[in-house]
């Protein structure tokens, strides 16, 4: 990533989630207006009718959320979730939810839904697709991680390579992946991102453990990701975290670092073998960032200090990727995510700096803490990328970079879906 | 006054008579002539007017000569009163019966409203009728004959109870019986009607229809006067048995499926609880379940009558528990003191009836053993496809599943996921028969052993479950290709081995799934047990954009899933399930089924695969039990009646296998074992149905039990169920404690009467309704019935010749003419 990116990285989730306070509206415009029927696929209606089986799946989930989430096995990051107790429209209120609609003519005052949104998004990553079947943004040229991150945007939306409506972006997407795989295991585009190659290698991994399994005419894919898991494994550093460059020298920061737990829990649960020891040292140094008031994280244990609610998101993440749901950590952070949002309007937020990248670790964060946090969180965010949201469909940052930004952003939009397992519950 | 000769016939005869006696006389005269001759002219006429006179009486008396005279008397006209003694009428009376209107609590049977009509319809009636009051169980009986009175004043008698020596406790109804018995008593009275009283509820005897013929050829106009209320007793009751099995798993779902019957009222809002306690431990106390707590109120309260209620709840404790069901009792009840007593409170103001059982029925108890057992699952997988990743923690949540996780492609040394980790796949037969269920989700089948594959193959025969979800990795070619022997016989569908998934293909073009009829029955597919919430939830499938090609199905596999619309040449079968030996296999043709996940989150689809894979474990887990049950349509029956037999088959494949099998159930008593052949329902519901009819009293097993096809003689059966019911004698008066009004119809209508009844009655189905009259009117039936007085004609004959006068007149004239003559000399 960038300089500016660099720079961000602090900010990024510093700005993003924490600067980015948000104010719940309960009456959000547009609110009353008819959801649109998504999929043709109408919510089932509530029935007052005896159900003995929705009443033994509530009795379950009340006794599952009693004794908490269960850890089968040995590996403390395989988690089983309490079940849903209810059949819960919830998913589809928010795909449809009635945003303003400013693309609209002035003077209008037609709305949008998420749903509409997330489709203007996609469709603007099929058009801008490059030739060599990566995604460009002006500072990440060629870049692997924003390509892994439209492909992730796609696969949000229930696609998979070369099957369904962006099957084709996804299985080009994948190849240009897989065509920038370093001898050292790296995945990284030349020249993507001069600081080092630590974020895009995430999510080209990431992208690649989701897509691999339905990828059979690529069956060298597997070695791929064990040499790319390798090389995190090899570049972890003597503080337990990750940054930049794969290299052992120097000093974590959190955000990175976080990412890679992410990494390493999904290839955990994909087949791949991952030191224990290496994700405990990297979770120990999550928690060494954790600010004295159990609020906030700081962006590196040594270094710059700067603490930053943008951080909680990402802390949260990592807590949760080493199967540690119940971090006395989370409740606070969680809370202290929710009252920053509450603090600022949408003008407030859609200013901020790399606001998609920050919302899109809140959203991550947010939906793992339940609906009670999830929905006034969607429901307004969703109002702020409404008001970011160009004309043709995309998202971007200050820097104008709109291909990692409209991804992100469509990921958000699309987390009600259930169909990436990024968003996991 | 009528004159008639009794002689009519003997004209001839008397003209003879009268031919012969003027030849006499004329002989007569010619012989006195010459002697007579010195007789007067006087004396001769007065000689022979004698003479006339003597051959006139002669004539007379041979004529016989009548006069009739007719005579008619009036007589006051009878009207008899029948009252029904059988012990349904100590049953309560209608709450809107305004005969009873002033009465106490403890004076509201049926009965006593038979009192009240009984003294007003006699006061009413005896002004212009004589009234005969019968009681009747069977045979008829006179209580009383009240005469005729005239004037406004009542007198004493009647305001008296008149049935006051009459109890009800008859065990019979047999109303055809009253009324024939009672027309044959008053016999040469002009009986002008009968008014029966009584519930309606004919037990036996002569047929209504022929007791209102009987009335019909007298000219008897026939009323019924119906007491009681339409709906049975008013109790709410648990009705035994609680539908539960006698084995639960501990920390999963326990079901109580409890038959209520509400005969309070039409909408009752009550509440049931669920106790439970050590059944070890009789003293122990027991204790409240309020989790398991069912409020029927609001849309979910009962209607009157008989309704299944399902009460799930989560045993925690293992051992012998025993459970307590209590549906809250009503003051309306007849049980409710004893409800009351039982809960610990004050008696209540319900009616007590000292004729009635009144144990309370709120209350059942059953005692299950909890036992902590599992579902024990091997998921084999060939990649980490996104079905896996979220496959794997939606059965993992299932309480009873035990999983274990073979993901082909992991590392060597990767730590396989679930609640048990292996290191490796069975090899043996019995480690193969350690698993209950076992998926194939894609599997390479390089990656599996001719023996695992014969062991997987074994553990189905043998009960087991399998699970086959293609995928576009591997496919289903290849799978065949290399174990082509097991995987051809446990497949549901026919599959081209040659046809390989087309790699190179891109798929984007959506299509629909939709369950065939026979899904959409199957219980595999009931994610409710709801059906329009089960087929709104459905209807939230999502489309799909791949499949595994299929050719067709086998002939006895069950599709359960096809593609919408017409077949694109890929085959359109996208999910199917089979029976295998005492197994079962499922097929799934697609590997998407997480896009499910919307719009409901992960309900759905954790509940679809939970199910599944409980379904194709259930032989393990159950024996086979819960996928069928045999049952009577009662508990208890008087001999001689038909026990009817039901054994539902709740699998569809099973249902399936059995069809070309023919289907016995034993029924075992104390000293009879009897076979009865059941046959395919003909509605076309998956039941066997056969009828027994009861000989013996005591108490009956029936058992079905029943083999594979092609099993072993030491092969497990692939069901073995039975239950229980009992012969007793029992009183008819019981069996229906409602009052039934258009019984009477076939009474009343030909004799021109009318019914009377104190409420709206209820029908049966398709039953038409009779015009009934409002109880209020019973006071104007007196002037209904006719009171003309019997007319009593009567003749009298007088025979004039037949008598002293008319001998002593012949004899005097005979003497005078014989005297004359001597006297004259004629001599």
């Amino acid at each position: 990533m960038s300089n500016r990116m660099l720079a961000m990285a602090l900010a990024v989730l510093a700005l993003s989630v924490a600067a980015l306070g948000w104010v719940i509206v309960p009456a959000a415009v547009g609110d009353d207006a008819p959801a649109a029927e998504p999929d043709n696929r109408p919510a089932v209606a509530p029935t007052t009718q005896p159900d003995s089986e929705a009443q033994a799946q509530r009795l379950l989930a009340m006794r599952e959320r009693q004794q908490g989430p269960l850890h089968p096995g040995k590996d403390p990051a395989f988690l089983v979730m309490p079940r849903q107790g209810d059949r819960s429209d919830l998913p589809a209120q928010l795909l449809n939810l009635q945003v303003p609609d400013l693309n609209a003519p002035e003077g209008s005052t037609r709305t949008t839904s998420p749903r509409e949104m997330a489709d203007k998004a996609l469709a603007y990553l099929a058009r801008t697709q490059d030739p060599d079947g990566g995604w460009s943004d002006p500072e990440y040229p060629g870049n692997t991680g924003v390509t892994a991150l439209a492909c992730l945007a796609f696969m949000a939306d229930g696609s998979r390579p070369r099957i369904g409506p962006y099957g084709r972006q996804i299985d080009r997407g994948m190849e240009f992946i897989l065509k920038n795989v370093q001898t050292n295991g790296v995945i990284s585009g030349k020249g993507a991102n001069k600081l080092g190659p630590a974020y895009e290698h995430a999510y080209s991994t990431l992208a690649l453990l989701f897509a691999y399994g339905d990828m059979p005419w690529r069956p060298q894919t597997r070695d791929v990701i064990a040499k790319s898991v390798q090389a995190i494994a090899r570049s972890q550093k003597l503080d337990g975290g990750w940054r930049y460059q794969f290299s052992r020298e120097g000093f974590s920061d959190m955000s990175v670092t976080a990412n890679m737990l992410w990494v390493l829990r999904t290839a955990k649960k994909c087949g791949f073998t991952v030191n224990a020891e290496s994700i405990k040292k990297g979770v120990d140094f999550v928690v060494s960032c954790a600010m004295p008031d159990g609020k906030h994280f700081r962006y590196r244990y040594h270094g710059i200090m700067a603490a930053s609610e943008g951080l909680t998101g990402t802390g949260i993440i990592a807590l949760v990727n080493q199967g540690r749901i119940d971090h006395p950590m989370i409740p606070k952070t969680r809370d202290q995510i929710r009252y920053e949002y509450t603090r600022y309007t949408i003008d407030d937020l859609k200013e901020r700096r790399y606001y998609v990248y920050g919302c899109f670790y809140a959203a991550l964060a947010m939906y793992m803490c339940g609906d009670e946090y999830w929905q006034p969180w969607y429901h307004k965010a969703a109002n702020v990328l409404a008001h970011i949201q160009r004309k043709d469909g995309e998202f971007a940052d200050q820097s104008d970079n709109t291909a990692y930004a409209t991804a992100m952003a469509a990921m958000v939009l699309l987390a009600p879906r259930g169909y990436l397992p990024i968003f996991e519950r | 006054m009528k004159f008639a000769l009794s002689a009519q016939g003997l004209a001839p005869f008397l003209l003879v008579c009268a031919a012969a006696l003027a030849v006499f006389y004329f002989y007569l005269y010619r012989r006195e002539a010459r002697q007579a001759h010195h007789l007067t002219f006087g004396q001769q006429i007065g000689l022979w007017a004698l003479r006339a006179l003597v051959a006139l009486m002669v004539l007379v008396a041979l004529a016989k000569p009548t006069i009739t005279q007719t005579v008619t008397t009036e007589r006051t006209p009878v009207v008899a009163l029948l009252v029904d003694d059988s012990d349904s009428m100590s049953f309560p009376a209608s709450t809107r019966d305004p005969l009873l209107a002033d009465s106490t609590a403890a004076r509201r049977t049926r009965f006593d409203s038979s009192r009240q009509a009984v003294r007003m319809l006699t006061t009413e009636l005896a002004k212009n009728h004589n009234v005969q009051v019968f009681h009747f169980s069977a045979a008829p009986e006179r209580v009383k004959s009240v005469p005729q009175y005239e004037g406004t004043a009542v007198p004493d008698e009647l305001k008296g109870d008149l049935l006051e020596a009459i109890k009800p406790h008859g065990d019979y109804s047999n109303i055809g019986d009253g009324i024939i018995g009672t027309l044959d008593r008053l016999t040469g009275d002009k009986v002008s009607g009968v008014v029966v009283l009584t519930d309606g509820r004919q037990t036996g005897g002569a047929g209504l229809a022929a007791a209102a013929r009987a009335a019909g050829e007298r000219g008897v106009r026939v009323d019924a006067v119906v007491l009681g209320s339409p709906h049975e007793l008013s109790d709410l009751r648990i009705n035994p048995p609680i539908n539960v099995p006698s084995d639960a798993s501990l920390g999963d779902v326990l079901t109580f499926h409890v038959s209520v019957t509400n005969e309070v009222d039409d909408r009752l809002a009550t509440t049931v609880d669920l106790y439970e306690k050590n059944a070890d431990k009789p003293d122990e106390p027991f204790e409240k379940i309020p989790e398991a707590t069912r409020e029927l109120k609001g849309a979910d309260e009962l209607t009157r009558g008989e309704r299944d209620i399902e009460i799930p709840m989560i045993p925690l404790i293992e051992g012998n528990r025993r459970f307590r069901i209590v549906v809250h009792g009503d003051k309306r009840e007849l049980d409710w003191a004893d409800y009351e007593a039982l809960a610990g409170k004050d008696k209540g103001n319900g009616m007590l009836l000292p004729t009635l059982d009144r144990a309370c029925n709120n209350v059942a108890e059953v005692t299950i053993r909890v036992i902590k057992r599992t579902l024990r699952v091997l998921l084999i997988c060939g990649e980490p496809s996104r079905e896996y990743l979220y496959m794997v923690p939606a059965l993992m949540r299932d309480p009873i599943v035990q999983m274990s996780t073979w993901l082909q492609a992991a590392d060597i040394d990767y730590t396989q996921q679930g609640n048990e980790n292996i290191e490796r796949l069975p090899s043996t037969l019995d480690e193969w028969s350690l698993y209950d269920v076992c998926i194939l989700m894609d599997v390479d089948p390089n990656g599996l052993t001719v023996q695992q594959m014969g062991g997987l193959e074994h553990m189905v025969a043998k009960g087991g479950g399998l699970m086959i979800v293609a995928g576009r990795n591997q496919g289903l070619a290849k799978l065949i290709q290399v174990h082509s022997n097991p995987v051809r016989g446990l497949l549901p569908v026919e599959v081209d081995k040659n046809v390989h998934p087309d790699l190179d293909m891109h798929f984007e073009k959506p299509f629909k799934a939709e369950r065939t009829p026979e899904g959409a029955r199957h219980p595999l597919m009931a994610i409710s047990t709801y059906e329009p919430t089960n087929d709104a939830v459905w209807a939230t499938f999502p489309e799909l954009y791949w499949h595994h090609p299929v050719l067709r199905k086998k002939p006895k596999a069950i599709v359960l899933m096809k593609k919408e619309g017409e077949d694109d040449g890929r085959g359109d079968i996208l999910m199917a399930i089979q029976r295998y030996g005492e197994g079962a296999v499922f097929f799934s043709a697609i590997d998407s089924l997480w896009l499910w996940r919307y719009p409901h989150e992960s309900y759905d689809y954790d509940r679809f695969w939970t199910r599944a894979i409980r379904h194709l474990g259930e032989a393990r887990l159950t024996g086979t039990q819960q996928q069928v049950s045999i049952g009577t349509d009662r508990v208890s029956y008087p001999p001689g009646e038909d026990v009817g037999i039901t054994l539902r088959i709740l699998d569809p494949a099973l249902w399936q296998q059995l069809q070309d099998q023919v289907i016995y159930v034993t029924v075992t008593g104390p000293s009879e074992d009897y076979k009865v052949r059941m046959t395919r329902d003909a509605s076309g519901a998956q039941n066997f149905r056969g009828k027994y009819r009861t000989r013996r009293l005591g108490k009956m097993e029936i058992r079905s039990r029943q083999s594979a096809p092609d099993a072993d003689s030491e092969a497990k059966p692939l069901f073995d169920v039975k239950t229980e019911f009992t012969v007793a004698m029992q009183s008819l008066e019981r069996l229906k404690t409602s009052a039934y009004p258009n019984a009477m119809a076939d009474l009343v209508q030909p004799a021109g009467g009318e019914i009377y009844f104190a409420e709206r009655p209820v029908l049966a189905k398709g039953e038409k309704e009779f015009p009934y009259k409002d109880m209020a009117e019973l006071s104007k039936l007196p002037s209904l019935i006719p009171a003309d007085p019997q007319k009593v004609p009567r003749e009298f004959t007088t025979h004039l010749w037949d008598g002293w006068t008319f001998l002593t007149l012949f004899l005097v004239l005979a003497a005078a003419e014989w005297s004359l003559r001597k006297w004259w000399g004629l001599l």
